[in-house]
């Protein structure tokens, strides 16, 4: 019997709430990553805040990723997987391999444990997908996660064609989100919220560029965000209610053409941009399939993880948790309360045991 | 300088030679001897290997204080802290430094000068470190918490679960809230309140409110009224008082009557199964249109209306908001059953007159046209106010509202249910308005928050929270004024101002605005703070 | 002489915003200017007067970084600060010293190129101010 230990598979940012969560409950918890580090997707964000914090909550990500690398109960094991698992609630055997540093030889191990908690994320819709628009084609035409990452990394805001500073820059919305011609007709939750965010940072940073926003309905999340869509519109980021069908290239330009319906009188609009940033949805992580197959556990119609009704965090499965935007979209909040929550849910089966 | 010299170790590691190729280690390393200390060039190359030849050190050598100089950030220094308390050390006693900041340096002697001055402030700043002391404190395992609704009953229930014991308490004669009204989560919240009133481990009191809390976490002291007069002594609070709906008047005709009502009452009306008319007009969006719930509303009841009454429906709206689990699938669903939906930018106008209600306005939609409607009902979302008692409560809370004046200040740091205090939290609609499996889910994180610190009845505490000297306080309660977790009380036997440890936070602000210099954060003391300011390769000659 | 001049400057450092900013900015190899000395503080709350006024002894310049307004680990220690450096803007003022000496940044823990950039500017800022005035010879 190993109910004082919880395995964990994933280690972002809801993997991470319910690992510290249990460990300061007193659990000793394993959290398989199949990364080379800890973080997941939030790590790689950046911070947003202008003249004050946008409460995009990617610091407390940080905190939170660096709380749990440095705890003593929580074991982290970087590039590794699931291979199978067996047993009953309060015990199970995992099996899983980890890659074996320098000679990248894997290694196979067994946790025995009493509860797994499923925290694999999302990935960022493949934007590819979207032929038309042209992502991989042209250079600037970015994922908000590429302009994140950008802009973490090297604080720069810059069209990828030169690196200078962009004049014109829109956002694309529900990119792999509502989109039921690619199956995904659902509603990813944080693409509004982000990028009204970003289009912020980037009027501050940028007090001269040029902001539109192409959207079909602005979706709200969290505290004030009325607030936030004020301050956008007095800045003078424009929202456009539509999404452009199709994006054309130039050779030799920096500039790209964006054909989109004027609402008021049902012309086509031409207009042109340097930057185009896709707000991309998330989507559901590659190896789902593998997961709910080794674990039983079901899925919805659109691949995530189906929570039950009385809890989301609970899945089919008595002993299999489910954490974060693997169950749905959520956004760093709502995902840092579910892993806390599926911690809760934890600590409740193992009582009854 | 008098120096205990064998007792402050230095170790420095490298990386991948990357120090040995900007800087001489040994000559930093005989500077370092030179002033007093001893000084160790550990073979390891990176930081797992530092880490276990860290480990070794601590066994060969009895270092008391330790200074730690690698190529990583300083967020490495807990990872060694956890080692030297495997060892029994105090873990206080080790001070990291970031050798990064010297290899910055461009000439090979300055960057040798820079890590010698690194790592002897590190050393003098460790040098002055006092024992960080412990304390025992006693924690009482009780819950309190505030509200019969959906959050608060759920809360209650899970802490029920990790084994802590509970009292609740309701203002109104009933649990269940408003959720209780909502046909969906009917069933649900009858289970709930079933289970709740089955549970010996929770005490439940109706009819009564908080008028007074005292103490701090662990030990808070809650003054309840009600039928009768009751103190509890608890470890932590929860508030889950939820929200108050208001029909929003001001946005409507006073002559509306009978013709408009909000969601609330039709959610009456449906759950009685009473008539809805035959044209039904829903504008949602008047007031609150930054909140998701009036949408996830709106679907339900118009699918509702439709496939009940056959009734037309028509949905208003700024913007459809589908940002909760299913509900891009509802739109679809209603759109299928034949409701139709129309956005709008500028508010529509309301007309009342003869039992009908027009309501036009210019569709955002190509073509972009006046639209007229009439119906026999329009129904409203209702603007979602703070509870009534929330200014109060807040006040006996000692705890912020934000400035819509929901609870929670606006903070970060504080999301998703933390309060300004420690042991205080904010779960569900008293916080921000939401839907139930967003309510269900903080309701559990925060009662695992609670297991995390009231699960045993007596922890060992760090004396790391900042000490008050009695002997200098002049009890101007500047201190009391400025700190933000509410730690520091009167102690009025002493005639002195008092920390109370298990709620400081120490950040150290109630130290620098104490303007007789009174108060000391015992791991950043104002002479290892000024230590730090002169140039130290200067002194050492 | 002037051109020789090196500033010197102390950097306060919050653990929740500058430090690990700091930390990136050296670990990426962000540049900022030799001579910088990093103190590490809980809060830019807990930064005093008294530290500033000593800084400015020692140096010819002070930072202090701070976490972004409404990210405050504590709450209030950042907007505390701010007023503290207006006050002593105003003291320097009488004393004497150009106010642009005392500096005071809001970052993110991830804002290591921000850290650099601000450093550099701050440097640049003081040395076409000069040597500062009020610091302690040596």
């Amino acid at each position: 019997m190993n109910s004082k230990e919880v395995a964990i598979i994933g280690g972002g940012v809801a993997g991470i709430s319910a690992a510290v969560a249990l460990t300061d409950i007193g659990f000793m918890v394993h959290i398989i990553e199949r990364d080379v580090q800890l973080g997941g997707h939030a790590t790689s964000f950046a911070c947003k805040a202008t003249d004050k914090c946008s409460k995009c909550l990617v610091c407390v990500a940080d905190e939170l990723v660096l709380k749990a690398s440095q705890h003593p109960k929580i074991r982290v094991l970087t590039g590794s997987e699931v291979m199978s698992f067996s047993g009953k609630p309060g015990d199970f055997e995992l099996r899983i391999s980890q890659a074996g540093g320098e000679e990248s030889l894997f290694k196979e191990s067994v946790l025995k444990i009493g509860a797994i908690v499923i925290a694999t994320g999302f990935m960022p819709f493949n934007a590819e997908e979207k032929k038309e628009y042209g992502y991989g084609k042209y250079k600037n035409v970015i994922t908000a996660s590429d302009f994140e990452r950008a802009i973490r990394a090297n604080g720069a805001i810059s069209r990828p064609t030169d690196g200078s500073a962009p004049e014109k820059i829109t956002f694309f919305q529900c990119v792999g989100s509502r989109d039921e011609s690619i199956g995904k007709g659902y509603c990813s939750k944080v693409c509004c919220s982000y990028a009204l965010k970003l289009s912020k940072l980037v009027k501050s940073e940028i007090p001269e560029s040029d902001i539109t926003i192409f959207y079909m309905d602005v979706q709200p999340t969290g505290k004030d965000f009325l607030k936030l869509r004020e301050s956008c519109e007095e800045m003078g980021i424009k929202f456009v209610r539509n999404l452009p069908s199709k994006i054309y290239g130039y050779a030799d330009s920096d500039f790209m053409r964006v054909n989109n319906l004027n609402n008021n009188t049902g012309e086509v609009v031409q207009d042109e941009f340097d930057l185009i940033v896709l707000s991309v949805g998330m989507s559901p992580q590659n190896d789902v399939k593998f997961l709910a197959n080794t674990f039983k556990v079901d899925l919805d119609e659109h691949n995530f993880f189906k929570g039950l009704k009385q809890s989301t965090n609970l899945s089919n499965t008595p002993g299999i948790f489910l954490a974060g935007a693997c169950q749905g979209p959520k956004d760093i909040e709502e995902s840092m309360a579910h892993g806390r929550a599926a911690a809760a849910e934890v600590v409740k089966m193992l009582r009854e045991q | 300088m008098k120096r205990e010299v064998s007792k402050i170790g230095i170790f420095i590691y490298d990386c991948e030679s990357k120090l040995k190729n900007v800087l001489s280690i040994s000559e930093v390393c005989s500077k370092l001897e030179g002033l007093g200390f001893v000084c160790f060039e550990s073979p390891a190359s990176h930081f797992n290997e530092a880490m276990s030849d860290f480990e070794k050190y601590l066994k060969d050598n009895e270092m008391l204080k330790v200074v730690i100089a690698g190529c990583d950030s300083r967020s490495k220094e807990q990872i060694f802290k956890n080692s030297l308390k495997k060892v029994g050390l105090s873990p206080y006693w080790v001070n990291f430094v970031n050798l990064n900041e010297a290899i910055g340096y461009k000439e090979k002697k300055k960057a040798t000068e820079k890590a010698i001055n690194l790592v002897t402030q590190a050393a003098k700043w460790i040098e002055m470190q006092e024992i960080i002391g412990t304390q025992k404190v006693l924690l009482n395992q009780k819950v309190l918490v505030l509200g019969g609704g959906i959050a608060g009953i759920e809360t209650a229930l899970t802490l029920t679960e990790g084994g802590l014991d509970v009292i609740l308490i309701e203002e109104t004669s009933h649990l269940g809230g408003g959720a209780v009204a909502v046909e969906n989560l009917k069933g649900l919240v009858k289970s709930k309140i079933e289970a709740l009133v089955n549970e010996k481990k929770v005490r439940v009191i109706n009819s009564s409110h908080l008028v007074d809390l005292d103490g701090h976490v662990g030990r808070f002291t809650a003054r309840v009224e009600g039928e009768q007069k009751l103190i509890f002594e608890v470890g932590a609070v929860v508030v889950a008082t939820g929200n108050e709906l208001i029909l929003p008047i001001q946005e409507l005709d006073e002559s509306s009557g009978s013709l408009a009502i909000g969601q609330k009452d039709l959610e009456n009306r449906l759950s009685l199964s009473k008539d809805v008319p035959q044209r039904v007009c829903f504008l949602i969006d008047l007031v609150d249109e930054d909140l998701k719930i009036s949408t996830q509303v709106l679907l339900k009841q118009a699918l509702a209306v439709k496939e009940k009454f056959g009734s037309d429906v028509i949905c208003l709206c700024r913007d459809l908001k589908v940002s909760f689990d299913g509900g891009e699938k509802l739109y679809e669903k209603a759109q299928e059953a034949g409701v139709l939906f129309f956005k709008y930018t500028k508010k529509p106008k309301i007309a009342f007159s003869d039992e009908i209600v027009k309501t036009s306005l210019i569709n955002e939609d190509y073509p972009h046209e006046k639209l007229v409607f009439e119906s026999d009902l329009l129904v409203v979302n209702e603007k979602i106010m703070p509870g009534r008692g929330s200014n109060a409560l807040a006040e006996s809370l000692s705890v912020d509202l934000d400035s819509k004046g929901f609870f929670q200040s606006d903070n970060v740091k504080l999301l998703p249910t933390f309060s300004s205090r420690r042991g205080i939290f904010f779960v569900g609609g008293c916080r921000l308005p939401q839907n139930i499996n967003e309510t269900l889910s903080e309701a559990r994180a925060t009662a695992a928050e609670i297991f995390s610190f009231l699960s045993k009845e007596e922890i060992e505490l760090d004396l790391t929270s900042a000490k008050i000297d009695s002997d200098k306080c002049i009890l101007c309660l500047t201190c009391i004024r400025t700190c933000p977790h509410r730690a520091i009380v009167v102690d009025q036997e002493e005639e002195t101002a008092k920390v109370i440890p298990l709620a400081c936070q120490s950040c150290g602000i109630c130290v620098s605005e104490c303007p007789v210099v009174a108060i000391e954060l015992p791991l950043y003391t104002n002479a290892q703070i000024i230590g730090q300011l002169n140039d130290v390769v200067g002194e050492a000659g | 002489m002037k051109r020789d001049f090196e500033p010197k400057i102390t950097a306060f450092c919050c653990e929740h915003s500058g430090l690990p900013s700091a930390d990136m900015a050296v670990e990426s190899e962000f540049v900022y200017p030799e001579g910088v000395n990093i103190i590490k503080i809980p809060c830019s709350g807990k930064v005093e007067a008294i530290h500033i006024m000593r800084a400015l002894e020692e140096g010819d310049g002070v930072a202090i970084f701070a976490c972004h307004k409404e990210a405050c680990q504590f709450l209030r220690g950042n907007l505390r600060t701010e007023a503290k450096v207006t006050y002593i803007s105003k003291i320097l003022r009488e004393i004497g010293i150009e106010k642009e000496r005392v500096q005071m940044y809001f970052l993110a823990p991830s804002n290591g190129v921000k850290f650099a950039r601000t450093l550099r500017v701050f440097y640049k800022n003081l040395k076409d101010l000069g040597p500062n005035a009020g610091r302690k010879e040596l």
